[in-house]
């Protein structure tokens, strides 16, 4: 037996991977605990080798070693039973049941053999032996043992972690000051731990229903992760996550991270917040909008809920502050963990400062570089942090630390912004190649949202990029400002987390005294309407006087306020009106609301949300692209005529039809055009959010999805199944291991770092083959269905593109600009334009005019002789355009940013709030800064009638659509033929011919515009001639206002003063009524006799809506005595009219 | 020759039963509300704390045979969580157990406690230590070692 078992022994090979199948299969079947196939299998065979090794040392060991063991005297009765020979099994507590599958192999081994008499084919090594089995199983206890005491290592690892940080120690005081106190203020410096653990700590203490607030996205999933990892729930749900498009929250969620904003629309919805009981803002100290708007929120919910705990953490700036604001909370200020910092003051010497528009002087950069390579030796590590002001400053600095890199080779030089994709971003936590440091060039971004390790030197050029809001202008403004102490303290403190550190300071240290102590809160400098249009929504009061931590400035409230109004969103007293209610629940710009709002009333949603969703998220288009011949080209089929947002439209559906087809690859596509893909998913996910707003809303019904086959519903479920497959597999793989950055030349890129970042993305995505973004998306999304609402919006005719400018443009107004008169007689490059506040204002360069500058050009007419003496009537034309804008951005010059072209006259006598016209509606003043001449005051009524009624018809359609008053489907069908019948009059209207002048009136001409009310009291002469107002002598400026955004013959003018009693002879095209009107009453007569839409209606109406029909015309008739005739009748407006003009004409 | 041989108490009423001494720590514990009503995740019964070192761990099972692992069963009574560094459901992660001397709860970390045959904490050890062949006595002096270096280890990375 002895000298069988040895040969089977010398032969035995555990490598054989037949033997290895057969004993996977017998022992790690599926309902065992370690499975066939997977990772853990592997990772056991790996074991195995080494367990086999291992022990075929210790047998030699021990045999040299043996010793014998005492029992010990008087020895505890416990210790009697232990085993007398030691053999490693013993320290084993665990055993693996598998008899049967042991009995199972030997029998089989046995029969086998048995067989092998017969066939000789088999060969031996098909047979297992008892005692390899029992090796074998020996060697899953080792691991089994090996894998428990890893497994407890990480956790016990991770408790010693977090008891070490700075914050551990004041564990039990922040709790005891939480149950005490309603508000609590926690201070400590990034590094303290207090993001991580404050939560935790309230968790385990018995707090339950915990959100902790951020002022990032990224934030929140990373917090939500690592807290979830240190509180063993890495995989469960306790801890979560919610953002704009992503929830990881469960019922069983107990601590969830979210954003500020996020937070603050839960408060919208439910004032009292119930959800939670502990409100943990963090990062107050930076001062955001919706931080600071919280800490009010806050502070009013607080008498409100006596059992809501809010904990602020901040950094240990400005304390005082909050505590005082909320009625001198306790603070517990918690000591950082930093090291001596020595700070170098290296002022740039007056030579090498760059003037506003040069590019950024790199030498100063490059010698701090050169100091820390001479200075200090390569194997002492720690890498360099470059705090600077903006993105085109990155990309000059890292051009140059990326050329001195490749020379010294000691250098990996990589740019963190807020622009860059996540995975770029991600790229500064690799590691480098020993010898070499990381050179981070980086915005304000690295100052205290990201935290790097291993930072020990810090370049700190003293400026930051702010945008800050221009009340007046109504313009965004980005501009350089020298940084505050606070902030320059912040970065100095990033080269001393890991270790004593140098901060290089690029001014002098007399300039640091004069920086301000803090940073300007961001309430002070952004534009206030989404702010107040918030307040107003959770009916917070008069914003002027809410007690806000620190007021916005005065201007800033009433700028807004007054915005809102102008669109509509207030009305004068103030008060939310219905879109402004329904704008206020959009979480996007008033102005793109409105364009949501105003499409869906349309039926043109698909494309409305693309254009919302692409006007709301940055640009996609990649600056570095500009300039590179093969980018345009590639982008210029997908240019749109029209203006950018169409472009954003073209881009995002091909894109979209690129994605549906199986052989395309759309992040190629995206490349080879100049596009970051990553804002193309953000459209998606944001016009799925904007349609089931809308959907929320009763704005947009909910197509029955028509029911697919089986089959097809099978394959999806199918490919449903394999890309959550695909998902997990990434998941599962990716960032078990940082990878280590390579040496510049090493890779084959170029030295433009956007370049060297994409090629890095996509080769990493061809490295998994798998590109995860991909895959989210047709998770995320029913591509099908996407695919087909983009192609639906492909539109030949034109027409629904025409309808879609004017829905955008009604969305943007007021922010309209005006091309100068004299751009014909510009370069290409310096055409300049108007806007109402702002003159002299340029295309960005982005946009599609600034390439395309014909496309705004205005042929004028020559031939006309008469015209020619007239000055007024210079620049006649019937083409004039205006621009639309989605923003007005002033870096080096002031921007327009996302324009559409539209024809002007059109567009602004259906768009404007403000229309002032003289006597016979030929000149006209509009929003009072453009004037416009019309060549024939014919024209110009007929345009005038028409934009009446169909304003009307429009703002009753809309408000219709809002107070969701169509429930019945039988109006609601009614309805959609109004609502189409208006569609195709607004793009005839659109489309009509008129030539005219226009121009922006100059500063003086604005003031003397208007005649001033009137003493002569002629309103007997004019009688409530439209159906819904009466037409009131206008008291400021004189003349009749009409409708509230027209009032007639107001404007000074010598020749014009008598010309309202003027008639001229016309004939009602609908009615056939011939007879001399006044240019108003003309206009009244058109507005009453509404033809259109008995046309439209007829053949198709039912009884029943005819009944209806007769009874609203009847309601149109009301009780009239004529003085004249001493007689009383029932007329309409027009009858009145006709009445009293028989009179008149008697006379 | 000795087996280690399951405890008699190695099925289905050891899930349940819990000793006196933890019951109390259970009631110690009750307001932590550990994930008590998730309904996704494994249910925790309370919170393990080693006596020696001070770790704490909710735990979701105490007893020989974890759940959903058929094959695998323990030799002593243990505190276990589901694994929290995979996603595998069934993973578990043993904390800790009893001394079966003193009786006090020790994780099983090498600073705390050893299981040979049964559950020992390191002060038990120490004072019995003629008791444990020579093999415990070279591991013991290994794990000193090996804490030591890893103590100054981990106080510099914190550095
Ligand atoms: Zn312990
Ligand atoms: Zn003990």
């Amino acid at each position: 037996m002895s000298s069988t078992k040895r040969t089977v022994s010398n032969k035995w090979d555990w490598n054989c991977l037949e033997t290895r199948k057969k004993l996977e299969d017998a022992f790690f079947r599926d309902q065992d605990y370690i499975q066939s196939g997977t990772e853990e299998s592997r990772d056991f065979w790996n074991f195995f080798d080494r367990f086999q090794r291992f022990q075929s040392i210790q047998k030699t060991e021990r045999r040299e070693e043996e010793k014998e063991r005492k029992t010990g005297k008087g020895a505890h009765p416990g210790l009697a039973d232990l085993p007398k020979d030691y053999d490693p099994r013993y320290r084993i507590n665990m055993s693996v049941l598998s008899k049967d599958m042991e009995m199972r192999i030997l029998g089989q081994g046995q029969k086998r053999t048995g067989r092998q008499k017969h066939s000789h084919q088999s060969s031996g090594s098909e047979r297992i032996p008892g005692e390899k089995v029992a090796e074998f199983r020996m060697a899953m206890l080792h691991f089994l043992d090996f894998t428990q005491k890893q497994g407890f290592a990480k956790l016990a690892k991770l408790q010693r972690e977090r008891s070490g940080l700075p914050i551990a120690q004041y564990r039990d005081k922040i709790v005891e000051m939480v149950r005490e106190h309603h508000v609590v203020v926690v201070a400590g410096d990034t590094g303290c731990g207090k993001s991580t653990q404050v939560p935790q700590y309230l968790l385990a203490a018995g707090f339950n229903r915990i959100a902790c607030t951020q002022p990032r996205r990224i934030a929140c999933i990373s917090l939500a992760k690592r807290v979830g990892f240190e509180s063993l729930n890495q995989y469960g749900s306790q801890v979560g996550y919610q953002i704009r498009f992503e929830s990881t929250r469960s019922p069983a969620t107990k601590i969830v991270f979210l954003t500020e904003g996020l937070l603050l629309r839960q408060i919208q919805q439910e004032p009292e917040l119930p959800k939670y009981q502990v409100l943990i803002v963090d990062e107050v100290h930076e001062r955001h909008l919706h931080s600071d708007f919280l800490l009010g929120v806050l502070r009013q919910l607080l008498s409100l809920r006596r059992d809501l705990k809010v904990i602020l953490m901040s950094a240990t700036i400005n304390i005082k502050l909050f505590s005082e604001y909320f009625h001198h909370a306790p603070v517990i200020q918690v000591p950082g963990r930093l090291y001596p910092i020595q700070v170098i003051f290296q002022p740039i010497p007056q030579e090498e400062m760059n003037s506003k528009l040069e590019k950024l002087d790199v030498r100063p950069y490059l010698r701090v570089m050169q100091a820390i390579d001479h200075r200090y030796p390569p194997e002492e590590r720690g890498d360099l942090l470059i705090f600077l002001s903006g993105v085109a400053e990155i990309t000059a600095v890292l051009e140059a630390a990326q050329t001195y890199a490749t020379h010294t080779k000691r250098w990996i030089a990589l740019p963190l912004h807020s622009t860059l994709s996540v995975a770029e971003q991600d790229k500064i936590f690799d590691m480098v190649p020993p010898g070499v440091r990381k050179c981070i060039v980086s915005t304000n971004i690295a100052e205290t949202s990201v935290t790097i390790d291993g930072v020990r030197f810090v370049l700190d050029s003293g400026k930051v990029k702010e945008m800050s809001f221009d009340p007046k202008a109504k313009m965004q403004r980005l501009q350089e400002f020298w940084i505050s102490r606070a902030s320059a303290e912040q970065r100095k403190g990033r080269a001393g987390r890991t270790g004593p550190g140098v901060c290089y300071r690029l001014y002098a240290e007399s300039d640091y005294d004069a920086f301000a102590p803090y940073p300007v809160p961001e309430i002070q400098r952004v534009a206030l309407d989404a702010l107040v249009l918030q307040m107003k929504s959770m009916n917070l009061g008069d914003p002027r006087t809410f007690p806000f931590i620190e007021s916005p400035l005065t201007s800033s409230l009433e700028t807004a306020i007054l915005y809102l109004k102008d669109q509509g969103a207030l009305d004068s007293a103030e008060h939310l009106t219905s879109i402004g209610s329904l704008l206020a629940k959009l979480p996007v710009d008033v102005v793109i609301g409105k364009i949501l709002i105003l499409g869906s009333l349309f039926g043109l949603v698909e494309p409305i949300l693309t254009i919302a969703a692409g006007l709301s998220v940055q640009s996609p288009f990649l600056r570095r692209a500009q300039n590179d011949p093969d980018c345009s080209t590639a982008r210029k089929p997908l240019e749109s005529e029209h203006g950018d947002p169409f472009t954003l439209l073209n881009v995002f559906n091909e894109w979209v039809q690129i994605k549906s087809s199986k052989s395309a690859n759309s992040r190629k596509w995206s490349r080879r055009r100049g596009l970051e893909e990553q804002r193309l998913y953000e459209m998606a996910n944001l016009r799925r959010q904007f349609k089931e707003l809308l959907k929320d809303h009763g704005l947009l019904e909910d197509p029955v999805s028509g029911p697919s086959d089986s089959y097809s519903r099978q394959k999806a479920r199918r490919e449903r199944k394999q890309l959550y497959q695909l998902k997990r597999q990434h998941e599962e793989t990716k960032g078990r291991k940082r990878k280590v950055l390579k040496l510049q030349d090493e890779d084959t890129v170029g030295s433009s770092s956007d370049e060297g970042g994409a090629a890095e993305v996509s080769g990493v995505g061809k490295a998994n083959s798998v590109d995860i973004q991909d895959i989210k998306f047709k998770l995320r999304h029913n591509v099908e269905e996407l695919q087909a609402s983009s192609s639906e919006s492909w539109d030949p005719s034109g027409q629904h593109i025409t309808l879609l400018k004017l829905i955008v443009c009604r969305g943007l107004y007021p922010q309209l600009a005006l091309p100068d008169e004299f751009n014909a007689s510009r370069k290409d490059s310096d055409q300049i334009f108007h806007t109402k506040n702002k003159a002299g204002v340029v295309l960005h360069p982005t946009s599609v005019f600034s390439s395309n500058p014909e496309l705004l050009q205005v042929d004028e007419i020559q031939d006309d002789c008469n015209r020619a003496g007239k000055d007024s009537m210079k620049n006649v034309s019937s083409h004039h355009q205006l621009l639309a804008f989605v923003s007005l951005l002033e870096t080096n010059k002031p921007y327009l940013v996302n324009c559409v072209r539209i024809p002007a006259l059109q567009a602004l006598l259906m768009l404007s709030r403000s229309l002032d016209t003289n006597a016979d509606c030929s000149r006209i003043v509009v929003d009072g800064w453009i004037e416009i001449h019309v060549v024939e005051s014919e024209t110009a009524l007929k345009l005038f009638s028409m934009a009446v009624q169909l304003r009307a018809a429009w703002e009753e359609a809309l408000s219709l659509q809002l107070a969701k008053q169509s429930s019945v489907d039988k109006e609601k069908g009614r309805e959609r033929k109004k609502i189409s019948a208006l569609a195709w009059r607004l793009l005839d209207y659109i489309k009509s011919k008129a030539e005219y002048s226009i121009r922006r009136l100059a500063g003086v001409e604005m003031e003397n515009l208007y005649i001033g009310p009137q003493t002569v009291p002629d309103n007997a002469c004019l009688p409530g001639v439209f159906p819904s107002t009466m037409m009131k002598p206008d008291h400021i400026k004189g003349g009749y206002a009409v409708t509230s955004f027209l009032t007639y013959n107001c404007l000074t003018s010598n020749m014009d003063f008598y010309s309202e009693c003027l008639r001229t002879f016309w004939t009602c095209p609908h009615c056939g009524l011939y007879m001399p009107f006044t240019p108003i009453e003309r206009m009244s007569h058109e507005a009453s006799c509404k033809p259109e839409e008995v046309a439209v209606d007829q053949g198709t109406v039912d009884p029943a809506e005819q009944t209806t029909r007769s009874a609203s015309v009847l309601s149109l008739q009301r009780p009239y005595y004529c003085g004249i005739c001493d007689k009383d009748f029932i007329f309409t407006s027009t009858e009145i009219l006709k009445h009293r003009r028989q009179h008149q004409q008697i006379l | 020759m000795h087996q280690p041989t399951l405890s008699s108490s190695s099925n289905a009423t050891s899930f349940l039963l819990l000793r006196p001494a933890l019951r109390k720590r259970e009631v110690a514990t009750e307001g932590m509300r550990w994930n008590m009503e998730s309904s996704t995740d494994a249910p925790m019964k309370g919170v393990f704390e080693c006596k020696l070192c001070r770790l704490t761990a909710p735990y979701s099972y105490y007893g020989q045979k974890p759940p959903n692992t058929h094959s695998v069963v323990l030799l002593e009574e243990c505190y276990i969580i589901k694994d929290p560094f995979t996603p595998t459901k069934d993973k578990f992660l043993i904390l800790g157990s009893q001394c079966s001397l003193c009786k006090i709860l020790v994780c099983i970390g090498p600073e705390c406690s050893l299981f040979y045959s049964k559950r020992f904490c390191l002060p038990c050890v120490n004072e019995n230590i003629e008791a444990f062949p020579w093999e415990i006595h070279q591991d013991l002096d290994r794990r000193k070692a090996h804490a030591k270096s890893q103590h100054r280890k981990g106080t510099e990375s914190k550095m």
